[in-house]
């Protein structure tokens, strides 16, 4: 035994130097398993205060998108009210469909920033909480991943301000067509007094017809402003007869580019011409010749009134009081108008 | 309506619109920044995960170290039997305890990085790792210079 003694000492001797070795490896093991750790709880930490972050921006970011929505809502309230939704113009419709778009788009905002605040409240890891932020953040930005909510509502505004310029143009030409109506209204009134007057002296048309001719010039400039009308009128004024050539000069007048002529020719002459015929005796054989001139100067009225308005309504009132004015006209004439 | 009330409606809306706009900007502003901290909150996640993993990495280790501990420790109490009483042999104190601790503080740390739960829950595991570091069976010097390592890390905990 005794021998064995040493050889044991020595090995028990070995095993401990080795057992103490090992044991300063399991030290410094786990001192970096603790310095790990300790990162951990750094980081741990950090999360924290940056999800603390996300909250207060979340909880930031609805209020502000809450605090645009009244404006939204009066803004499609007012389009409404201007006609965006149905007639107005393209834009307008446009405007409204894009508004009401962001109006949804709002709705979806809000509830997607009041969902994450909740689940903020709630989850209890990290992980579920960035799973939150980003669900959030997949909302919020489109599917291309290009533009915010701001990307989307800036073009709405130039939209919108686009549609209320053509609103406003449209509307400005509306008042335009409007004031025009009017006035031919007017005249059609002035026409109907002249063509058929209270108080006409059926022994002396001569002023009846002169008026009837300032009239019919008068409405003429207006057509002479209408490109296609030129063309139109010159092709009225041969129809009837007149000299194509003092008419282009009465034109050119008109447009601003010539003196007057010195003699009205061309449509006032022939006009003249009628009135002339008409303010002379005539016998009952000359009667359907004048009446026939008459109904050519009735078409060249029926022809301003078609190129002077681009309502269908108008026009046909037009037409039909130029119809009682006519057979006021034929029955004054009847009458004895002239004789 | 007439074309006034129009044109003033039109105008409207479209100063109602500038004004959402207004109103909106500063939300804008802050889900700018909320995107900001929130790659910043899954860059932070990321990062816990890979520092876990390196955290049990060096816990696998320690524990198979400590494993071999107890291995010699029982070779050594064999060989101290073969030993009449008579003989007194002086050895430095091992710790018996090594092993097991290593153990748990791998078994709850892997449960941590399956997880990558990095709240309430790995606040609480944490702790039972300082619980476990704190009162060992054996005190000796190693734990006590691993106690301070732990020490900070359990004020890091407490901030949580």
């Amino acid at each position: 035994m005794t021998s064995t003694h040493p050889e044991v000492l020595d090995e028990i001797a070995q095993l401990n130097e080795r057992r103490g070795l090992d044991v300063m490896d399991l030290q410094i093991q786990l001192e970096r398993a603790a310095f790990f750790l300790g990162r951990v709880v750094v980081l741990a930490v950090e999360g924290n205060k940056q999800i603390q972050i996300c909250k207060a921006q979340a909880e930031a970011g609805e209020a502000g998108l809450q605090a645009s929505l009244p404006h939204i809502d009066a803004s499609i309230a007012a389009q409404r009210m201007a006609g965006f939704d149905s007639e107005a113009s393209r834009s307008g419709r446009k405007a409204y469909r894009r508004t009401m778009h962001a109006r949804r788009e709002l709705d979806d905002h809000i509830a997607a920033y009041a969902g994450l605040l909740q689940h903020l409240n709630t989850a209890r890891s990290f992980e579920y909480k960035v799973d939150g932020a980003r669900s959030l953040l997949e909302r919020l930005f489109n599917e291309e991943g290009e533009g915010d909510v701001m990307g989307r509502l800036g073009p709405l505004q130039r939209t919108s301000e686009a549609a209320t310029d053509r609103t406003v143009a449209y509307i400005e030409r509306r008042d335009k067509e409007s004031e025009a109506e009017m006035a031919a209204q007017g005249k059609l009134q002035e026409a109907d007094q002249i063509l058929v007057p209270p108080d006409a002296d059926p022994a002396n048309p001569m002023p009846v017809l002169r008026k009837m001719i300032e009239v019919l010039t008068a409405t003429s400039k207006g057509l002479a402003e209408v490109p296609d009308g030129i063309a139109e009128l010159q092709a009225l004024v041969s129809t009837i007869g007149a000299d194509i050539e003092a008419f282009n000069n009465l034109l050119a007048h008109w447009q601003g580019a010539a003196p007057m002529p010195a003699a009205l020719s061309g449509v006032q002459g022939n006009l003249a011409e009628l009135a002339a015929s008409l303010a002379v005796p005539v016998g009952p054989e000359a009667f359907e010749e004048h009446v026939a001139k008459v109904t050519m100067g009735k078409a060249v009225f029926e022809t301003v009134a078609e190129m002077t308005t681009q309502s269908q309504d108008l026009r046909t009132s037009i037409k039909q009081r130029l119809h009682r004015a006519m057979d006021g006209l034929k029955a004054y004439v009847r009458r004895g108008g002239g004789r | 309506m007439n074309v006034e009330e129009t044109r003033a409606y039109a105008q409207t809306a479209n100063a109602e619109i500038d004004l959402g706009l207004r109103a909106m900007s500063p939300a804008l502003e802050s889900q700018r920044a909320f995107a900001e901290s929130a790659q910043e909150v899954d860059r932070i996640t990321g990062q816990i995960g890979v520092t876990l993993g390196q955290a049990m990495g060096f816990l696998a280790t320690a524990m198979a170290v400590a494993e071999h501990i107890e291995t010699t420790s029982k070779q050594i109490d064999g060989l101290l039997e073969q030993l009449p009483t008579s003989e007194v042999v002086e050895i430095s104190s091992p710790n018996q305890m090594a092993g097991g601790i290593a153990g748990k503080i791998f078994e709850q740390v892997a449960a941590i990085y399956t997880r990558t739960s990095l709240q309430e829950e790995t606040t609480a595991a944490l702790r039972g790792i300082f619980v476990e570091l704190k009162h060992p069976p054996d005190v000796n010097s190693t734990w006590v210079k691993l106690h301070h390592v732990f020490s900070r890390i359990y004020e890091l905990i407490g901030k949580l």
